[in-house]
């Protein structure tokens, strides 16, 4: 248990990264959100179109959990000096390059279905290339990785506040689920 | 002074207040049946989705692919035009349930629920006042979402994913008790409704196990389904499942009992069973319809090949449905049973429109089947009277002994053509998706029937606010001649009862 202990990131690694991943997935969600709501509003009275935020704030909050720890599971399996070394700042990079990669694939879901297989291998190997080249441009410069940690420190606080909604959220959803 | 309780007989009557409740029949798993007159008739609604009127054989339509229907013909009452509350599931189905037109309970929208008022106002409350047994299923999740607000007054409300292969929902797993607001967030967070998924990553996943559950089902029934296997947004199932569920249901639900059971063929994609590919294959095109201001602009060759792909899904349809037939009868359950099929709205293969995603309430849309086979009663009835969805409720309810409440906008259906009760009532069909739920209808189409006309209004479309269409139903059953402008005084009066009509429900939102 100590040896495994020993392989887990810092916790202020952990933060970093944690608060990247609830900044990008939750830009995300409530972006989407907006899109609906004013179909929604057409349709649900108040309780109900706070209980469907709700939702999907606590999902946003769980996916990003769960990627939280997709991470710290890889960065204990590889070798220190692989991932955990840098690990606030290459997930980081990492987690921002593969919303930017996904985004346009929700955007855009039509078109490039429409590139076939070639298409799809062509999209995976610019996908993987982008994430070797930050990768090793983590390691190759001191300033990239600075300028990617000081970013992250300053997303924080946004994610702070998207956590304390998250937590209102939660409320809302066990009230709703709580028969007494 | 003498009948005060003391001090110890009240810590006594303390002690036992917890067990009271298990003499309850909601408590003792007794349900109501246990105060239900075992000699009222048992009541069975099988609703067949997006089945129309318009593609049966019983109702003049030209191949005949539907012998099942036609044997239960042949021992109910038939009636030949009966309309559907709206033109999509939510709408026509919470009117079947409640006895109101959708202006009223307002589930009018795709995954509309009714108003809370309404909550309490469905044919199971009703039913349970009686003493029945009450039981539901819907493969279609938009039932689900209104059978979920019922769920109070089910006895049994059987899950949608139980007689399905797969579902990739979890919603109703993990938040049994807030079903509605849960499935609609998942909605937007795996699938996006009508956009994006709102999950960034998981999102993708959730893509993956669709399809490879998609690839797996198709694999699996290929043979069975070369058309793939029958689905609705990858909810995928074999209606053979839920016809064997229904045939132990309707033989060992506790008497008497109201069971609801909604299923989806022949609601799209049409994927029918192989036995019944080609059966429509025969050249026929009907002539075809002047085009609609909302047509989506489908040719008519296209229409004609979805028209063979839903017919022989009703084939399908049709010989399950004759399954279970076979089963009541051998087991005398229409013996005492009032059986009812009908549907909750058509489908639409004309004027470039192709299903029933639509502004428009043309008859194939809204003309759906309604047979009714009552407990010793082998006679067929053909009734021709305009009738609807909403007359269902106070018809059983009359059935049973029960008053008809104050909110129902139906009235019983007459039991034979003679009876004539019903010949100048006003029937209703609304269509309002675009329109808030809790608000006046402003953008809606409603069409009404009364006497030998049928007046189609749209409301609040841009460029088409307050125009409508009429059509001789007499001399033009198929409306294909729009008279409103060669019959202005009718058209003039017509308008007139509906704007009164709408004016009045309107008050009720303002």
């Amino acid at each position: 248990m100590g040896a495994f202990r020993q392989r887990l990131v810092t916790k202020g690694d952990a933060i970093t990264t944690f608060a990247m991943i609830v900044f990008v997935i939750h830009i995300w969600s409530i972006y989407n959100l907006l899109v609906e709501v004013p179909a929604w509003i057409l349709r649900l009275s108040t309780w109900e179109l706070v209980g469907v935020v709700s939702y999907t704030l606590v999902f946003a909050f769980v996916e990003s959990l769960i990627i939280l720890f997709v991470f710290v599971l890889i960065a204990a399996i590889l070798p220190e000096r692989f991932f955990r070394q840098k690990f606030a700042s290459i997930s980081v990079i990492l987690i921002v390059l593969a919303a930017i990669w996904v985004i346009p694939i929700h955007l855009y879901e039509d078109t490039i279905r429409s590139w076939g297989m070639l298409g799809a291998v062509g999209f995976l190997s610019l996908v993987l290339i982008s994430f070797i080249a930050a990768y090793a441009f983590v390691f190759r410069s001191s300033k990239f990785e600075e300028s990617i940690l000081s970013v992250a420190q300053r997303v924080t606080v946004l994610a702070v506040l998207y956590v304390l909604v998250d937590l209102a959220a939660f409320m809302v959803l066990v009230s709703r689920n709580v028969t007494i | 002074m003498e009948n005060q309780v003391d001090r110890r007989e009240f810590l006594k009557m303390l002690a036992v207040m917890p067990l009271l409740p298990l003499n309850l029949p909601e408590f003792s798993g007794q349900g109501d049946a246990s105060l239900a007159d075992q000699n009222l008739p048992n009541v069975l609604i099988l609703v067949l989705d997006a089945l129309s009127a318009d593609h049966l054989s019983l109702h003049g339509y030209p191949r005949e692919l539907t012998p099942n229907f036609e044997r239960l013909a042949d021992r109910s009452i038939v009636y030949h035009n009966h309309t559907a509350g709206g033109n999509f599931t939510s709408a026509g189905t919470a009117s079947l349930l409640t006895g109101a037109y959708p202006w009223s309970h307002r589930a009018i929208h795709l995954h509309g629920t009714v108003v809370d008022s309404f909550i309490d106002k469905s044919i199971f409350g009703l039913f349970r006042e009686k003493g029945y047994h009450r039981s539901a299923y819907s493969h279609n999740l938009l039932v689900t979402s209104l059978l979920f607000q019922f769920r109070e007054e089910l006895e049994v409300l059987k899950r949608t994913r139980d007689l399905c292969l797969v579902d990739a929902q979890y919603s109703d797993l993990v938040f049994s008790n807030d079903f509605n607001a849960a499935f609609w967030s998942e909605w937007l967070t795996m699938r996006g409704s009508g956009g994006s998924p709102g999950s960034l990553f998981l999102s993708l996943m959730h893509r993956f196990y669709r399809v490879v559950n998609k690839f797996r089902i198709g694999q699996n029934y290929e043979e069975l389904f070369p058309r793939g296997v029958p689905n609705l947004h990858n909810l995928f199932f074999i209606l053979e499942d839920a016809i064997d569920w229904i045939m132990t249901q309707v033989t060992e639900l506790p008497q008497p009992y109201l069971a609801y059971y909604h299923l989806l063929p022949p609601h799209e994609p049409y994927t029918t069973r192989k036995d019944f590919i080609g059966m429509a294959k025969d050249g026929w095109i009907p002539e075809p319809k002047p085009t609609n201001r909302f047509s989506q602009k489908v040719s008519e060759g296209e229409l004609a090949k979805s028209r063979v792909l839903y017919d022989e899904y009703i084939a399908y349809a049709d010989a399950e449905f004759g399954r279970l037939l076979d089963h009541m009868e051998a087991n005398g359950i229409l013996d005492n049973t009032i059986f009812i099929l009908t549907s909750d709205h058509g489908e639409l293969f004309e004027r470039g429109i192709r299903g029933h995603v639509t502004e428009t309430l043309y008859k194939p849309v809204i003309h759906i089947p309604m047979m009714m086979s009552l407990p010793g009663k082998s006679k067929r009835e053909d009734v021709y009277d305009p009738t609807s969805c909403v007359d269902i409720l106070p018809t059983l309810l009359e059935a049973t002994g029960q008053k008809i409440p104050d909110w129902c906008e139906g009235q019983p259906l007459p039991l034979t053509d003679e009876d004539g009760s019903t010949s100048s009532k006003e029937i209703f069909a609304v269509e309002a998706k675009s329109n808030p739920k809790l608000a006046p209808l402003r953008k809606a189409t409603i069409s009404m029937v009364k006497d030998d006309y049928k007046l189609i209004r749209y409301i609040g479309y841009k460029k088409i606010d307050n125009e409508f269409e009429m059509f001789d139903l007499k001399q033009d059953p198929e409306e294909r001649n729009d008279i409103s402008s060669s019959a202005q005084s009718i058209a003039a009066e017509l308008n007139e009862i509906m704007q009164a009509k709408l004016e009045q429900e309107n008050q009720r939102f303002g």
